[in-house]
């Protein structure tokens, strides 16, 4: 296909072009409790062209672009229609002119993983056993549960010279817990891995089951009012997206953020700890094929980097990074019991939601311990509605760490006076 | 105009009967979903512009549903021709019905084979101008005519983007008795205006649908004034103070609450794993005898609307609460066989790639008989709920978690100016459906937007209603 696609470029004399090839397999398993409602396995691969036009108009010297989706079973004659369309809407696109990044031809890169040395069905089976092997009380218990095993290729050839692919294996999928008495309650979680992370997903299984069973036994909403919440886990990892999304170069560019390199983004006035943000890489190369380093994002609370496509960043005069999808924070002071004292700790949301625009997070509370003087209580229901710009003066965080996919860092933040609604 | 079969499909449906044929000699049942769908986004903002395929919306492929007499499985593929079918067929024989290595303690579900009623349909949608006759520099300004009409009105918007974006879909279902051929057009718009507060940015969020074409710019550009205005007036919006509140919501707050807070709650798979409340409720009041709550591919045009699911059943009306009471839920074929009750034909895959859900197509509440002047005088103190948001289901405890982004304050029976942003709607989804005491003429279905289950599997659902008046919790 790949011979397909540049023969219609040929033929159609289009010069400026991005070829990205997408090939998955998977093996999925379905789980209803302890038993096994469906099997599904996937074998696919696609190819998304992007087509780049150059014009002139007002003077002006544009590049206009569009994507058109190949897939394997059409014809040659399909693949020019195809193509032939995205060259033709490309005209009307009027975007600033642009260099493709100017890649060059690498030996492709087989990400290393465990997951490498067994068939994807057999990862699969493996952890499916991990997840119950932690579902062993009456009492709380694995509801059901969804695992994904992938190996994904992906490999990226444009007219500037780029000739790169990789190969990554992940897996993921998601479960609920539930317990029955004192009232009938239910958790969700998500997991995601690049390696056979066994164990891991059989101390997440067992720490929901204890969650879901809190849960059953929380009778009350939190009190509406300000607190100092202490957030965990995925949450933490969500709040800091902000710092990540508000430096990507296409919200500089369109004036959605006006942060720039060496601004102080979390404040003139930092009394808690200062910030210190890395984007990691997930896989070797960018949708366009820039090789993905980690680079610092915020040290010390002032802004590194803007980051993001090649266009947007080439808008800008910047170096292209891509796109990350992972995040490390190096900060961490305090134990984490030590953080919860006097502290509203909201464990699950419904949906916790950070809105990178407003700096606004928060969710409904699913469920909550408030630690006083008296000892601790089990909490549920309310929602948590705050503004990180400004509280962002004031974050701890804590010594222990939580890693995912998408985040490293420590496993928690305290966050002084946020309202809560009962 | 009708929309046109694909010719993919037409050439494919040979070498699929084939394949289903042999798998059918083998197992006891075999069907196959081939699925052809194009779409193109258009969209024009600060960033630039962009004109292009989307991924989601743009594929081609095939899932075999195999039965061992025991379980199911399904094989998503994209390659087929005469030579694959011997590969296809050993992928299914040899690595996805043994399952073989099911860890200790683990079992394999028992269904009964899905009764596989003979069917024949060839049916499609109408439009009155398909996005490809209209062209793309027609679309391209179109929509940047509508963004600089906003952008000059007044300079503190920083940006109105829109976009403009259509799904053409074509779908064949086969099966040893069933012969099912659909194709859909849906075409949708959105507009979003911002503007700076302070450090931050707040936004106007609008959108429009049609099951058709590209008709339905016109209707987005009838939705820019309020956006407008709306963006503007959410700069001096103020911090909603936590409290339970008389609420009267718009339709598209109506079509949130009943697709969120309600509508995944009565979603059949959630029924056989113990996940949703309302299956103990079955028959009893949930809501105000005011309600009445419709589900459907077959009830209204929109773009959750189809002729037959992805599992084959044909699109029904399903009536879920009638005049308060709960009376049944929707279901995929799967779910229906696992609960001994009849498909609703709501059994949806975000792609051929993925598995079949229990999913939402149009959903809502019908009219009543009030008007929204009449609502807004009746509320002493409280608020117009506008703009939804976000919202997430919680069908195992009916909790509701809603966000709207305009809270416009009611005092006296009258709208005062001020709003309120941006305002989050917490509680017990019956104790909210139970407050309903005024249901309004109006009724709007609005599909713009996607529905996940969970964090994943976007399916393109509508939902709406009339305006509602309801005691609403708002943090």
């Amino acid at each position: 296909m790949r011979d397909i696609i540049l023969n219609a470029l040929q033929a159609l004399q289009i010069t400026n072009y991005q070829i990205e090839e997408n090939e998955t397999e998977s093996a999925e398993l379905f789980f209803i409790k302890k038993t096994l409602d469906m099997r599904r396995m996937k074998r696919t691969k696609g190819y998304a062209v992007t087509v780049y036009r150059d014009f002139e108009a007002e003077g002006r010297r544009f590049r206009g672009m569009s994507t058109a989706q190949i897939f394997e079973s059409m014809t040659p004659a399909e693949v020019e229609k195809s193509l032939q369309g995205a060259w033709f809407a490309a005209q009307f696109v009027k975007n600033p002119f642009f260099e493709l990044y100017a890649g060059q031809k690498e030996p492709p890169v087989e990400m290393p993983s465990t997951l490498a040395d067994r068939p994807l069905a057999e990862n699969a089976l493996l952890m499916a056993e991990a997840l119950f092997a932690a579902d062993t009380a009456q009492d709380a218990f694995v509801n059901s549960a969804e695992i994904f095993a992938v190996k994904s290729r992906k490999a990226i050839l444009s007219s500037a010279g780029t000739d790169v692919a990789y190969t990554r294996y992940e897996v993921k999928g998601e479960f609920v817990t539930q317990c029955k008495a004192p009232q009938d309650v239910e958790q969700y979680f998500q997991f995601s891995y690049g390696e056979l992370n066994t164990e891991a997903l059989t101390e997440k299984t067992k720490g929901a089951i204890a969650a879901v069973r809190d849960r059953a036994a929380a009778q009350k909403s939190p009190k509406a009012g300000t607190y100092d919440l202490v957030l965990s886990g995925d949450q933490v990892a969500t709040l800091m997206e902000y710092y990540a999304e508000r430096s990507l170069a296409p919200y500089v560019y369109a004036r959605y953020s006006d942060w720039t390199v060496g601004k102080p983004v979390q404040g003139a006035n930092v009394q808690g700890e200062k910030l210190n943000v890395t984007l990691l890489p997930l896989s070797p190369y960018s949708d366009e094929g820039i090789p993905m380093v980690a680079r610092p994002l915020v040290t010390d609370g002032a802004l590194q980097l803007i980051h993001g496509a090649n266009r947007f960043c080439q808008y800008l005069g910047i170096q292209p990074t891509g796109y990350y999808e992972r995040m490390g924070l190096d900060n961490g002071t305090v134990p984490l019991k030590t953080l919860q004292k006097g502290c509203l700790c909201p464990v699950s949301f419904s949906d916790f939601q950070m809105d990178a625009f407003t700096g606004h997070f928060g969710g409904e509370i699913r469920l909550a311990y408030l630690y006083t003087e008296e000892g601790v209580e089990i909490l549920t229901g309310g929602s948590v509605n705050g503004s990180l710009p400004e509280k962002q003066g004031k974050l701890i965080f804590s010594t222990e760490r939580y890693d995912t996919l998408a985040y490293t860092g420590p496993f928690a933040v305290k966050i002084e006076g946020v309202e809560v609604a009962g | 105009m009708q929309v046109q079969r694909s010719a993919f499909l037409r050439d494919a449906k040979p070498l699929l009967q084939e394949l289903i044929g042999r798998l059918s000699e083998k197992y006891g049942y075999a069907s196959v979903l081939a699925a052809d769908t194009r779409s193109k986004a258009y969209r024009v903002g600060n960033t630039g512009v962009n004109v292009g395929e989307d991924e989601l919306f743009t594929r081609r492929g095939f899932v075999l549903k195999v039965y061992d007499g025991r379980s199911y499985g399904e094989y998503s593929f994209t390659h087929l021709d005469e030579a694959a079918i011997p590969a296809i067929e050993a992928e299914v024989a040899e690595r996805l019905m043994p399952l073989e290595g099911l860890p200790e303690g683990l079992t394999l579900s028992e269904y009964g084979q899905i009764p596989d009623e003979p069917a024949v349909l060839l049916k499609s949608t109408e439009y009155a101008v398909h996005p490809d006759q209209r062209g793309d520099e027609a679309i391209l300004s179109a929509l940047t005519a509508i963004r600089d009409d906003a952008r000059g009105r007044d300079e503190r918007i920083i940006d109105c983007t829109i976009r403009f974006e259509f799904q053409e879909i074509h779908k064949l279902f086969l099966s040893p008795h069933r012969d099912l051929e659909q194709n859909l057009l849906w075409s949708d718009g959105a507009l979003d205006v911002m503007c700076p507060k302070g450090d931050d940015i707040v936004s106007y969020y609008d959108s429009a649908s049609v099951l058709g074409g590209a008709e339905v710019l016109d209707t987005l550009r009838g939705k820019l004034d309020n956006a407008v205005k709306s963006a503007l007036e959410l700069i001096d919006s103020e911090s909603m103070v936590p409290g339970e509140y008389e609420c009267v919501c718009t339709p598209a707050v109506t079509g949130m609450i009943v697709h969120e807070a309600f509508g995944h709650g009565v979603e059949m798979d959630m029924f056989v794993k113990d996940r949703a409340q309302a299956k103990r409720f079955m028959g009893q009041y949930v809501a105000s005898p005011l309600v009445t709550m419709h589900d459907g591919a077959a009830v209204k045009q929109d773009t959750g609307s189809y002729f037959f699911d992805d599992e084959g059943v044909l699109s029904h009306d399903t009536v879920i609460i009638e005049k308060g009471i709960l009376k049944r839920g929707i279901s995929d074929a799967q779910s229906a066989m696992h609960l001994g009750t009849e498909p609703t034909g709501n059994g949806r895959r975000e792609s051929f790639e993925r598995k079949a859900y229990t999913r939402m197509t149009n959903t809502y509440f019908e009219p009543g008989t009030d008007t929204l002047g009449d609502m807004i005088a009746s509320v002493k103190d409280g608020f117009l709920l506008d703009n939804p948001s976000s919202g997430m289901e919680d069908p195992k405890n009916w909790g509701i978690q809603c966000m709207v982004n305009v809270a416009r304050e009611i005092k006296n029976g009258k709208l005062t100016g001020r709003i309120f942003s941006p305002t989050v709607l917490t509680g017990y989804v019956p104790d909210l459906l139970k407050s309903i005491t005024m249901v309004s003429k109006d009724f709007d279905l609005e599909g713009g937007g996607m529905c996940g289950k969970g964090w994943k599997e976007w399916v393109k659902v509508s939902d709406g209603g009339p305006c509602i008046k309801a005691r609403i919790r708002l943090g």
